[in-house]
């Protein structure tokens, strides 16, 4: 209604209408091509730096986001007693299998490797096989075995390979991959390591991050818990169940954030303003520079991250600002117009000093800061341009000035040097005493997952023995056959590490998949037929089996011999393919493998190791400590980037103003100001994260946009009052949204909500008092 | 038709012959099958010897076993092999375990393996009194002679029809005395059963 009654009010001549045609065509224009062309990622890799040496480590990021086992879901069961939770896993299994467009795997450790599903791959048993020989004394040791077998009533169970593979080389190749650890096995199936909840291990269906489809999928599994009884525990979780409950946590939080906070910014501006109407008027500026801004960014960078576009928007609040200054300088008998050019220059020189301070995260390797300088830079501008122009037109002079109340704190001037000592002592103190413990050495500390549900799924992958993530060597090849071979070689080295005790278990994609190579190479090792029934002639003397018994062995060895050796396409209708696709991947025509380890015995002897094999060295990944220092040296990139830019902040004042004093009054609250901030984040236990650096962006920028217009000169006290009730209205909307966001349980929004609260409260009171407005800074 | 037979003397005296030169011998209904099997139900700990013998066409001569057979219900057997490295097989559930020298040297789920799990859960059914299972699973033929009796079973599910042909289980009063399990291809074992004394 009241952008209505505004719009009927406005009066209309030909400028104005070409103002209004031009800023709504550039809306539109935005809109058309964040419609057509907009694209926004949200993979963390795509957030790092892509230099060489984190190629790996971006790759293996970008794997476990979008990779196979970002589908992965753990289910836990749990009722009054263990044989009922297996039983409830068993019903759970069959209701999910129900739905085969759901869920292409449902495992709950009931279904082994049964030797049936492997038909195809039993011809290739002596290629894939690297243990055996075939000398008499060994097919000896062999029928040996065999024969205590059948003793010890195993001869139903081999009866099927007992003739055509005495060596058991097929039953060894399969226990070899099944062998990889595997979690508590009760009553049949999988349970956690108490042995209370049955445990389930469900691969949603699907590419991609598509959240709704997932969400859907999610909700099917829940559905069972509601219409069964006798469940204690039912407990969920997962890559894409973090995602979806974040996504709904963040909506839930937003939603509640912007119900709140445009509550009270409603109440602000009734206070202030006595009108709602200039709520909308000042989102114009806001909501113009966020859409150019978007658009700026994709057409330089071809995308735009998530995680840039979330603290884009956010350093955009300042953008809220210059309207408002505006509306509080708005007098009897002048028209909006007029007020604007008289603090044009204070806003004109704040924005384009912040904007010019985020040149500063120009030029690392770090193109999320690139972007987010881009999206800023080209957002103050935008809405300083709108502010210019647009909105005066959307405002009419008033007949009656309002009461404008404002809160002045300059009484406190008297204390200016105690209270500057104590923000820069205090604070120190505080950061240097737990200088150890600054800042956040956990990539997880990015992600917007509530701490809840990442320590669930920390849980449940404990307890259903998840593959370790945080060793592993990562090779990427043109070639399948060529990636196999590195593979080997280093499998080879590897091994003989596994056998000096540096680590409990590794496993190589290429134990399920030799390459052609070395298949060959087995091929022509394999005995021809005269000389393998002469050998097993001489093993089977004093042995309880025929002669001839063995005639299906001699004549798949012969076959062997000159079969094609197997290749990947062969295993891809085997329930093998699945546990090779872990491991084993395309990814935009390269071939990739992991090779994970686990049960590292010893770290330090481990990196001796990796430091004396340089080819494995060289193809480690620990995505723990790579990420964790990759995410420290982002961190101090942006430090460093943040204090760049208030020094630049403070040399285009000091061009400006020429005076070291007038340059100490604009900078100074700002830099007390952030370390009053990092302090008291500190002192209350917060791990510092890139996040707060970068909400920290914005406080620089608040602050000096505070500092301007409180060392603005004044002529009288109604221009005093005007100015401070401009910055109060400022600060008032900036805490009424960041404030809420304090209390998010999101730690991401959380971190941004405090840091911008503290923040910008420091910033209005250090610049206030600290302001001299007589004292005028020439050019403005 | 029934009628007109009933009116021939000669059938009558065929009937009766039969009947008289057979008195004891009666096939039997469900109830008598699970009267036979509440008294082969064994109690906690009950333990027996066997031998078992194994014919399949690639041996030379039968792989002879034996050993000491524990039953604790409700479903576990403890099968103690004697050899010159004993060999213990725990069988619970689903789940087959065999321990060397108290360490798990191979694990064998029966849900993968029909025909081991038709030959270890008849064994289970008949010692702890499962006549559910014998008729669910097998064609169930019974007969008893005096205190001897002879239990033939035929499967009725198609995978365990592939592998095995038939189970026989012979017994005396409430023993068991020979269990043979014979597969598709003509191979057998034969399990004899006698008390632990």
């Amino acid at each position: 209604m009241a952008i209505i009654r505004v719009l009927i009010c406005m009066p209309i001549n030909k400028k104005k209408l070409a103002i209004h045609l031009a800023w709504l065509g550039l809306m539109m224009l935005c809109g058309w091509y964040i419609f057509y062309f907009g694209k926004v990622v949200s993979d963390i890799s795509q957030f790092m730096p892509h230099t060489s040496e984190n190629q790996q480590l971006n790759h293996m990021l970008g794997e476990l986001q979008h990779g196979s086992t970002s589908r992965f879901v753990l289910v836990r069961v749990r009722a009054s007693t263990s044989e009922e939770s297996a039983q409830k896993s068993r019903e759970l299994k069959q209701y999910l299998e129900n739905k085969p467009e759901y869920y292409t795997s449902v495992k709950n450790g009931d279904d082994e490797y049964d030797i049936d599903s492997f038909t195809s791959l039993y011809p290739y048993r002596f290629l894939l096989s690297s243990e055996h020989t075939y000398s008499e004394n060994a097919l000896r040791v062999a029928l040996e075995e065999r024969a205590h077998e059948i003793s010890e009533g195993m001869g139903l169970v081999l009866k099927h390979t007992l003739t055509s593979d005495p060596q058991n080389q097929f039953i060894d190749y399969l226990t070899k991959i099944s062998s990889r650890s595997q979690p508590n096995m009760l009553h049949d199936v999988w349970f956690d390591q108490a042995g209370l909840g049955a445990m389930l291990l469900v691969v949603l269906a699907g590419e991609g991050f598509d959240l709704d489809h997932q969400e859907q999928m999610l909700n099917y599994i829940r559905k069972y818990s509601d219409g069964v009884s006798n469940l204690e525990q039912f407990e969920i979780s997962g890559p894409s169940v973090m995602a979806v409950e974040t996504r709904a946590s963040i909506q839930a939080t937003m939603q509640l954030l912007s119900i709140v906070a445009v509550g009270l910014m409603v109440v602000l501006f009734i206070w202030g303003y006595r009108s709602i109407s200039r709520l909308f008027i000042a989102a114009i500026p806001l909501i113009t520079a966020i859409l150019v801004a978007i658009v700026v960014t994709n057409m330089i960078f071809g995308d735009i991250h998530g995680i840039v576009l979330a603290f884009g928007i956010t350093l955009l609040g300042v953008c809220l600002d210059l309207p408002l200054h505006l509306f509080s300088h708005l007098k009897i008998n002048e028209s909006p117009h007029t007020t604007l050019q008289s603090i044009w220059p204070t806003l004109r020189l704040s924005v384009f000093t912040t904007a010019f301070s985020y040149l500063a995260l120009l030029g690392t390797d770090f193109s999320g800061l690139s972007q987010l300088a881009i999206f800023a830079m080209v957002g103050l501008i935008s809405s300083l341009m709108v502010t210019r122009w647009v909105v005066p037109l959307w405002l009419k002079s008033t007949n009656e000035q309002l009461p404008l109340v404002s809160i002045q704190i300059n009484d406190l001037s008297r204390y200016k040097t105690h209270i500057i000592l104590i923000c820069i002592v205090v604070p120190l103190i505080i950061l240097i005493a737990r200088a150890d413990q600054l800042w956040s050495k956990d990539i997880a500390s990015l992600s917007p997952v509530p701490e809840s549900a990442r320590v669930l799924d920390q849980k449940l992958r404990t307890q259903i023995s998840a593959p370790e993530v945080s060793h592993m060597f990562y090779v990427q090849e043109a070639e399948l056959e060529i990636l196999l071979q590195r593979l080997e070689r280093l499998s080879l080295s590897l091994n003989s590490a596994q056998q000096q005790g540096l680590f409990r278990q590794v496993f190589t994609v290429s134990d399920i998949l030799p390459s052609v190579k070395t298949q060959r190479q087995r091929q022509q090792q394999l005995p021809d037929s005269q000389t393998l029934r002469k050998a097993l002639d001489g093993a089977m003397s004093d042995l309880p089996f025929k002669r001839e018994a063995f005639e299906a062995f001699i004549i798949d060895m012969e076959k062997s011999q000159t079969m094609q050796p197997l290749v990947w396409q062969d295993l891809q209708a085997t329930p093998l393919a699945e546990v090779l696709s872990k491991d084993l991947y395309q990814r935009d025509g390269d071939w990739n493998a992991t090779i994970r380890l686990s049960g590292i015995s010893n770290v330090e002897k481990f990196d001796k190791w990796l430091l004396q094999n340089p080819e494995a060295g060289s193809l480690y990944v620990n995505l723990r400590s790579a990420s964790s220092e990759l995410m420290q040296e982002y961190q101090q990139t942006a430090l460093t980037r943040l204090i760049l830019g208030v020094l630049i902040i403070a040399l285009v004042m000091f061009w400006i103003s020429r005076t070291t004093g007038s340059t100490l009054r604009i900078v100074l609250p700002i830099l007390l100001a952030l370390l009053l901030t990092l302090g008291i984040q500190v002192a209350f236990g917060t791990e510092l994260t890139l996040f707060h650096i970068l909400a920290l962006l914005l406080v620089v920028g608040m602050g000096l946009d505070y500092s301007l217009f409180f060392n603005r000169p004044v002529n009288n006290s109604q221009d005093l009052n005007m100015r401070t009730h401009g910055v109060m209205m400022s600060a008032g909307t900036t805490l009424s949204t960041f404030g809420v966001l304090a209390f998010a349980d999101i730690p991401v929004l959380a971190a941004m909500g405090q840091t911008v609260s503290i923040g910008v409260l420091c910033c209005y009171m250090l610049s206030q008092m600290l302001a001299e407005p007589t004292r005028q800074i020439t050019t403005v | 038709m029934i009628i007109g037979l009933m009116k021939n003397k000669s059938f009558i005296k065929f009937v009766m012959v039969i009947m008289t030169l057979s008195p004891h011998i009666v096939r039997s209904d469900s109830g008598d099958l699970t009267k036979l099997l509440q008294g082969i139900s064994v109690k906690t700990g009950q333990q027996v010897k066997f031998i078992e013998e194994r014919y399949a066409f690639y041996l030379e001569q039968p792989i002879k076993t034996k050993g000491q057979l524990k039953a604790i219900p409700p479903d576990e057997l403890v099968k103690t092999i004697q050899s010159h490295e004993p060999v213990d097989q725990h069988i619970s559930g689903n789940r087959v375990v065999h321990y060397k020298s108290g360490v798990a040297i191979r694990e064998i789920s029966l849900l993968k393996q029909p025909a081991l799990a038709a030959a270890v859960n008849t064994l289970r059914a008949l010692l702890f009194g499962d006549a559910q299972y014998l008729y669910r699973t097998f064609e169930v033929d019974y007969e008893n002679h005096a205190s001897k009796w002879v239990l033939q079973l035929h499967p009725r599910e198609a995978l365990v029809k592939k592998y095995i042909k038939s189970i026989t289980v012979t017994g005396e009063n409430s023993k068991i005395k020979q269990y043979t399990v014979i597969e598709i291809n003509g191979d057998y074992s034969r399990t004899y059963l006698y008390a632990d004394k």
